[in-house]
């Protein structure tokens, strides 16, 4: 031992030292002092060797004095730091010089933020020492270290802040600064009930900031981190405002394809599903939805997310593997989104800062299918009636005069080529000191309707956060309560679908001059705009964090959080929507009151613990409990049959009345535990495991047990490589293993039950609807993954890539029956074994760091791959598209083989190789082409350019996959009465032996309905859609600091934002994300912006 | 547990209970397509059958709409397995009955009127299973809910089926009292839950189709003789509801009314364009129905109703029937046992049994006596007790395709059970413009079911 630590133990110290003695050794004295005093003493061993006994006499002496008086007799110097005393000789030389060896040195010091704020667990190397000096600053920032080395430099070093070496030549205190890093490593990435980092994560996740969600100027949070996320699909289903999206972390796990589990600072959060499926797996809202009659498709309130303001979002982080989801236990199999809402913050001068947020946008439709005109429409009808042998006849409107032959319009655009204006107003203030920090936030947003039918989509907002310390910090609260409320009167019905969009360019308007209704032959299929919709949707989310640090390493934390969602709809579906001519009218108009809540409370009571173990390890323990019930209320009101429209206002007025009540509960309860290892953050283990239950399953099936294991190396804290290597600032290996379990079907399908419908001639009735199976249970989702992380050049260049391997058994599925049954599905935990592999690669590079001029790019790619890896022989799949070896998203589909240029039908192969046009007599066993419906890749390429205060950044969406084309998705082939088409029908065969892929026009209903029934089906129906698209651009401009200090602002900036700009692709007429005809494309949207902050 | 639903134990706890789960059978029925359904659609037994054999004629190929295009596939007899709602509903049905069954005998201990459900819920299967073999032949005999059990069903002979139809009749008739009962098993004018001689006269329906004439006449004879319940009212008043006409009938769901009304019968009345008439119906009543008729036979004024087109293309006159008349909701119940039926029944069970043209023509005469107009009074004479057993035959299924015309599929089950149906439909295939093979009168099933079940087979000749 070369260092002499006096250890003290009194429980009383004084301020004063008292000490009389006569012949005392100095080491005997400091020790009498430190007992005194408190004060832990450090020195050389051998620094006394030669110093006499004094005598001493101090009665009452500050200690700075006493140890004056004693050392300086002896030529020695010292400092004191907090507790620590430090002794060194007074005068000193060069040691090495004077003894000719090494000698050695003892530092000692605080280490603070910028902000100066104490900084414990730093670790401090000292340098080529192999690593086997290392010392750690304690709770308020101390450190103390001996070099034993002679001459050499001791490295500071903390997670998230930039290291610091200093050459040590002697003896002495030495206080540090240290800076922040704002390196991607080291940016705080959420977990479960922990936060790691991309440095010394084990598992696999993806971190998304506000910064990034900034650039994209849409009203869903899934809008924005699009493609942006390796192994996040996300597709937008509709361009319709409030619509819904189709979300899949690392491909459809499952034959169910359930969406993640989203959770909302701690609080599970229902988004996702759609209300088509309001019961549905993932619990979307159980709105009114469309109404079926109208024909299009619309799915407002298709994901709750709509409810949730993206400006008060902090992060997004993406779990993806075992080991970040395990902890999730029967919930995590498909992945879990964490959103972290903004919280206060307060910067050193304790001023409050305003911060105000002005966008007015401008939205429009992005895709347009380019329609024929009336020459080039009434071309093909003519070339039609000669194919067919047929002259222009009564029924031919279009040709025989009662249209106007040279009347145009594009009906497309007469219904979706409106503007949408929105505007969006967002107001935080936030402020606080050390102890208590607050933030309150407004918003306002108002989105319009690109729809011929208006209306609006108006949300306002109000969150406030409050977060308070006790003096000791070893208590805090944290509140956080949010409040949004939509109003919707867009009304759910899209009118882009075929019949609305696709008729004779020289038709009437189904519209008069003054914008009513224009009924033709008693039917218009725009007569749905007549209705009336309102939905409001309210949104509450609170959580409270109660966080106790009784002793050093020990948290105990609870959270409570409560999240209610609230929908309040009504829908008028008036008089007018009917024929003038149709006496039945009244007693079709009808009108419904949809009142629906879900309501979420957790509780979560853990505790954590945090300890050296090992020289240069420490561990994390983690327990805890995790209570959660959910409960989802319907209350719906349908009338039927009002004499008067102005009645229609209340569903109970009508003449039949059906009202439905609906009440259903869920509960989770769990139990998990989590240890850490990690040894001086080279070597990290880490371990989960939960115990939980759910009231999906029967009793006996409810509880399971999930866990995982996760390892990380890295590989660059080695010496050989740090050594070898210089250029290789970060090196890391992952692997982690796990199961989790997935529970996406609706409640209490493990029972067979009644519910009670409407009345028969005013008799109750009870009605069964589903087979019941009471062996069901979890499905298991064992998940495998491997990483690795690199970074170049002080990690100005960082890699990462991972692969995983997802297997799935006992997949919760409708089961097929034979309707003999009954019933054409039971539920099951079906024997199939799926397999989702995937490789995912992220890359971030800062190109230029100027002074002036910066420039840096990301991207990220996701290959995924899926296939079903065992099914039982003769096994009666849930669906004939499942076939062994191939995607989980395959579809089979007839033999397509082109246009026979004799006959000029579309011509397939039956499953015996016999051509044929087949318009019907294919059955499903002629369906032996098999396409996989998922992507093959996605990904996108994000820069950003910063010259002085203009910055500007674009991200570039890629993906490709196989997907329904234009013509694929039709109801009639080229010159069929009033159903226009685009250019592509331009290439039709006109005379036998022309050689093309487009059928001869006809006006036959069977051989074009029929034969496009058959083409819709066949792979000529799909073609591989890859594309580029510009999915963001952001051009922004900060006000010159000078400028700002005379207008007393501390910050402001105009931003100029685009989304879904430009697309570059091969697929025509229907845009390659949605790949719909009768669903709005994603819009296309401009935006100007003002921040500014005071 | 939610509180939209709740166990099986609770649907059996007492009577009402019990009752609301025969209600539920019977409102089931009464919103299938089947029979009436609540959606845009023309899938009833009655119309897609009629449409088949000959009684309807599609007055537009397959054109203007999906519905037309759908239904054409039933008018030119070129139907897919994908043509098999009646089979998925029906199955359906026959689940929830087995349900039932088994539960109410189960809970037998707390149902004091047990009787009346097991009664209700055998009369509704062997119902279920008269359509099933009629359309489909060879059919599974599905009698429990257990799927693991009916999802490997073979095709049952025909005649077990019926055995086990006649069984479940039997019983149901010995179970079922003589009153209508409500589903608190109060009595109520309304004639939509089987009684005895609901569960008598569908018996004699099956005996009939099972060639089990003496059987028939008796059955038949119970209901006929019991002229307190059951009259035959003047041809206008046949359909409307709890007529004394009706032994059973389906009533539409709450708010709607009987789907021929919106089959045949809804607006425009005249003038109308061809097309917009095809909106209404694809199908008008064919030549060969309207020709059956004999001049002023009272049925053609009561039951049909004529449109007649002057616009586009050509003007013309289109008959369809319409039998059911209104739009307001409970006027009108969808009767699928009635009176007339059990006379025509008997008349032809009298007539097998020892040829006896006398017995026969007797009861031919009660139906043409109501069909017949005060003036003149020398259309639909009397049938003599003379003729010969061969022309009373042809007179019985004559006066069966006048009077019972897109009811219940009766035409088209008529043509099958008398063999009549490939020289009838060779004709008026011909006259739609298609080709009669003799295959066609048994319908394909679903492609998926056979997929499903190995010991399951396609009707022969189906894809």
């Amino acid at each position: 031992m070369l260092i002499c630590c006096i250890q003290v133990s009194a429980t009383v110290y004084s301020q004063n030292i008292s000490i009389s003695e006569k012949n005392i050794s100095i080491e005997n004295l400091l020790d009498r002092i430190g007992r005194q005093s408190g004060h832990t003493f450090f020195y050389n061993s051998g620094l006394f060797k030669n110093y006499p006994l004094i005598k001493v006499s101090l009665k009452n002496v500050p200690l700075k004095e006493a140890l004056t008086r004693i050392l300086s007799s002896a030529d020695l110097d010292f400092s004191v730091v907090n507790n620590t005393v430090v002794i060194s000789r007074a005068a000193p030389k060069p040691l090495g010089e004077a003894t000719g060896m090494k000698a050695n040195m003892l530092v000692t010091g605080k280490i603070t933020t910028k902000d100066g704020n104490a900084l414990p667990g730093v670790t401090i190397t000292a340098k080529g020492t192999g690593g086997k000096q290392v010392w750690i600053s304690d709770t308020k920032g101390v450190y103390t270290a001996l070099l034993t080395n002679g001459n050499t430099s001791l490295v500071f070093s903390y997670l998230g802040y930039l290291s610091k070496e200093v050459k040590i030549t002697e003896s002495r205190r030495l206080d540090i600064t240290l800076e922040e890093n704002n390196s991607q490593l080291d940016q705080v990435q959420v977990l479960a009930y922990t936060t790691t980092s991309k440095r010394l994560s084990t598992g696999n996740s993806y971190t998304i900031t506000s910064e990034e969600l900034a650039k994209s100027p849409v009203p869903n949070v899934l809008q924005m981190i699009q493609n942006k996320v390796p192994g996040l699909q996300i597709i937008q289903n509709t361009g319709q405002v409030g619509g819904s999206f189709n979300v899949k972390i690392r491909g459809i796990n499952g034959f169910n394809n359930v969406d993640p589990l989203y959770i909302v600072d701690g609080v599970p959060y229902p988004a996702g599903g759609t209300n088509f499926n309001p019961n549905g797996t993932s619990g979307g809202l159980p709105t009114l939805g469309n109404n079926r009659n109208a024909g299009t498709l619309a799915q407002q309130g298709g994901n709750a997310l709509n409810y949730l303001n993206p400006e008060d979002i902090e992060s997004i982080d993406v779990l993806k593997d075992a080991d970040a989801t395990a902890i999730y236990g029967s919930r995590g199999a498909y992945g879990v989104i964490l959103i972290t809402t903004k919280k206060g913050s307060y910067n050193k001068n304790g001023d409050p800062s305003l911060n105000i947020n002005l966008d007015r946008g401008l939205s429009v439709v992005g895709t347009f299918p380019e329609l024929l005109g009336t020459s080039d429409y009434l071309m093909l009808r003519r070339e039609a009636l000669k194919n067919d042998g047929l002259a222009v006849g009564p029924a031919d409107l279009d040709l025989n005069g009662t249209y106007p032959l040279d009347a145009e319009t594009n009906w497309s655009k007469e219904l979706t080529d409106y503007k949408a204006w929105s505007t969006r107003v967002n107001l935080r203030y936030s402020g606080g000191s050390e102890l208590t920090s607050y933030s309150v936030s407004g918003s306002f947003n108002d989105q319009g309707n690109v729809l011929r039918s208006k209306g609006y989509n108006r949300d306002g907002g109000l969150k406030v956060d409050l977060s308070t310390n006790t003096k000791d910090k070893k208590f805090n609260v944290t509140v956080s309560t949010l409040f949004n409320s939509t109003v919707n009167t867009m009304l759910p019905y899209e009118f882009s679908g075929d019949a609305a969009t696709l008729r004779a360019p020289n038709g009437p308007s189904y519209f008069k001059p003054d914008g009513s209704l224009n009924w033709i032959s008693n039917a218009n299929p725009y007569a749905y705009i007549n209705t009336d919709y309102r939905g409001v949707t309210n949104n509450l989310l609170g959580n409270t964090t109660l966080l106790y640090k009784p002793v050093k390493g020990l948290t105990i934390k609870a959270l409570v959080g409560y999240n209610l969602l609230t929908g309040n709809e009504l829908r008028q579906v008036p008089t007018t929507v009917f024929a003038p001519t149709d006496i039945t009218a009244t007693a079709q108009a009808n009108s419904a009151s949809n009142v629906y809540n879900i309501r979420t409370w957790s509780f979560e009571p853990y505790a954590s613990y945090i300890t050296a173990l090992g020289k240069r390890g420490n561990i994390t323990a983690i327990a805890g409990a995790t209570y959660q019930d959910k409960m989802i209320y319907q209350n719906q009101i349908t009338g039927t049959g009002f004499v008067a429209d102005a009645r229609l206002n209340n569903p109970s007025a009508g003449t039949t009345v059906t009202t439905n009540f609906n009440k259903s509960l869920t509960r989770y309860m769990g139990y998990f535990g989590n240890l850490n290892y990690n040894w001086a953050n080279k070597y990290i283990v880490n371990f989960s495991a939960r115990y939980d239950g759910s009231t999906k399953f029967a009793p006996e099936n409810r509880f399971g047990w999930f866990g995982s294991v996760g390892g990380t190396w890295i590989f660059s804290e080695e010496k050989l490589i740090k050594e070898n290597l210089p250029f290789l600032s970060f090196g890391k290996l992952r692997a982690s293993y796990g199961t989790t379990g997935g529970d996406g079907i609706p409640n209490y399908y493990y029972l067979a039950t009644y519910s009670t419908g409407t009345p028969y001639l005013n008799n109750t009735v009870f009605t069964t609807s589903a087979l019941a199976n009471n062996t069901l249970h979890w499905e298991s989702n064992k998940k495998q993954d491997y990483g690795i992380s690199l970074g170049f050049l002080k990690d100005r260049i960082l890699i990462d890539a991972s692969y995983y391997k997802n297997k799935v058994s006992d997949q919760l599925i409708g089961q097929p029956l034979s309707n003999v049954t009954g019933f054409s599905s039971v539920t099951l935990n079906s024997p199939v074994l799926i397999q989702n592999t995937g490789l995912e690669f992220s890359l971030s590079s800062s190109n230029i760091r100027g002074k002036n001029f910066s420039w840096s790019t990301s991207a990220v790619m996701t290959l995924p791959k899926s296939k079903v890896i065992s099914m039982p022989e003769q096994y009666l799949t849930p669906n004939f598209n499942y076939v062994l070896g191939k995607s989980v998203s395959n579809i089979k589909v007839f033999n397509y083989v082109g246009v026979n240029p004799q006959t000029g039908e579309y011509n397939y192969l039956n499953a015996a190789g016999v051509q044929g046009a087949y318009l019907t007599g294919l059955t499903v066993s002629d369906k032996n082409i098999n396409i996989d419906l998922a992507p093959r890749y996605f990904g996108s390429v994000s820069n950003s350019f910063t010259y002085k205060s203009i910055s500007l950044d674009f991200s570039v969406a890629l993906a490709s996959k196989m997907g329904s084309n234009f013509q694929g998705q039709l109801s009639f082939l080229p010159g069929y009465f009033d159903r226009n088409t685009t250019s592509w029908a331009l290439d039709r065969r006109q005379k036998p032996g022309d050689e093309t892929n487009v059928p001869k026009a006809t006006t036959s209903f069977i051989s074009s309905a029929f034969g496009m029934a058959t083409f819709r089906q066949s792979s000529g129906a799909y073609e591989r859609v890859t594309y580029a698209r510009l999915q963001n651009l952001s051009l922004s401009y900060s006000l010159p600091k000078e400028y700002l200090k005379r207008l007393h602002v501390n910050n402001l900036r105009i931003t100029l934002q685009g989304q879904n700009l430009l697309t570059i692709s091969k697929y025509r007429d229907l845009d390659p994300e949605n790949l719909s005809l009768i669903s709005l494309p994603p819009l296309k949207v401009f935006n100007l912006g003002l921040n500014v902050t005071l | 547990m939610p509180t939209d639903r709740f166990a099986t134990e609770g649907a059996y706890l007492n009577d009402n209970s019990t009752g609301a789960v025969l209600t539920g059978i019977f409102s089931t029925a009464a919103g299938s397509i089947l029979y009436n359904g609540t959606s845009n659609t023309f899938e009833t037994i009655g119309f897609r059958t009629a449409l088949y054999a000959d009684d309807l004629t599609q007055i537009q190929a397959a054109s203007v709409n999906s519905i037309a295009a759908t239904t054409s596939q039933f008018y030119l007899n070129g139907l897919t397995s994908t043509n098999s709602t009646q089979w998925i509903t029906l199955y359906r049905q026959v689940y929830n009955c087995n349900l039932t069954i088994e539960n109410i005998e189960s809970h037998k201990s707390n149902l004091a009127r047990y009787n009346q459900w097991m009664g209700e819920a055998l009369f509704m299967r062997a119902f279920s299973y008269f359509d099933l073999v009629n359309l489909y032949g060879d059919v599974p005999l599905a009698l429990n809910s257990d799927y693991a059990v009916t999802n490997f069903l073979p095709r049952a002979p025909k005649a077990q089926v019926y055995a086990q139809m006649a069984a479940d009749l039997l019983r149901a008739e010995s179970l079922l009292g003589e009153a209508y009962l409500d589903g608190l098993s109060a009595t109520t004018p309304n004639r939509t839950r089987p009684n005895k001689f609901a569960a008598a006269a569908l018996l004699a329906r099956v005996y009939l189709y099972m060639e089990n004439y003496a059987g028939a006449e008796t059955e038949a004879t119970k209901v006929i003789t019991n002229s307190g319940l059951y009259q035959l009212p003047a041809p206008a008043n046949v359909f409307l509801a709890n007529s004394s006409e009706t032994i059973w009938a389906i009533a539409p769901v709450t708010g709607s009314v009987v789907r021929d009304y919106y089959l045949y019968t809804t607006a425009p009345a005249v003038n109308a364009t061809q097309v917009a008439l095809a909106n209404i119906s694809p199908g008008t009543m064919s030549t060969t129905l309207l020709n059956s008729f004999e001049t002023n036979d009272q049925r053609i004024s009561n039951w049909t109703v004529l449109k007649t087109t002057t616009a586009a293309p050509v003007n013309g006159q289109f008959y369809y029937p319409a039998k059911y008349k209104s739009v307001v909701n409970g006027t009108e119940f969808l009767i699928q046992l009635r009176l007339a039926e059990q006379y025509l029944i008997r008349s032809e069970a009298r007539l097998k049994q020892n040829n006896n043209v006398a017995l026969a023509v007797q009861d031919l005469n009660i139906i043409r006596q109501r069909a017949r107009p005060a003036t003149p009074t020398n259309v639909l004479p009397d049938y003599p007790a003379t003729i010969s057993p061969e022309a009373c035959m042809d007179a019985i299924l004559k006066e069966r395709r006048t009077e019972l015309f897109s009811e219940s599929g009766h035409r088209f089950y008529d043509l099958k059970r008398t063999g009549k149906v490939d020289a009838v439909m060779t004709v008026a295939a011909a006259a739609k413009g298609t080709t009669w093979a003799s295959w066609k009168q048994i319908w394909p099933i679903p492609l998926n079911d056979v997929q499903l079940n190995p010991n399951l087979t396609q009707a022969p000749n189906y894809q």
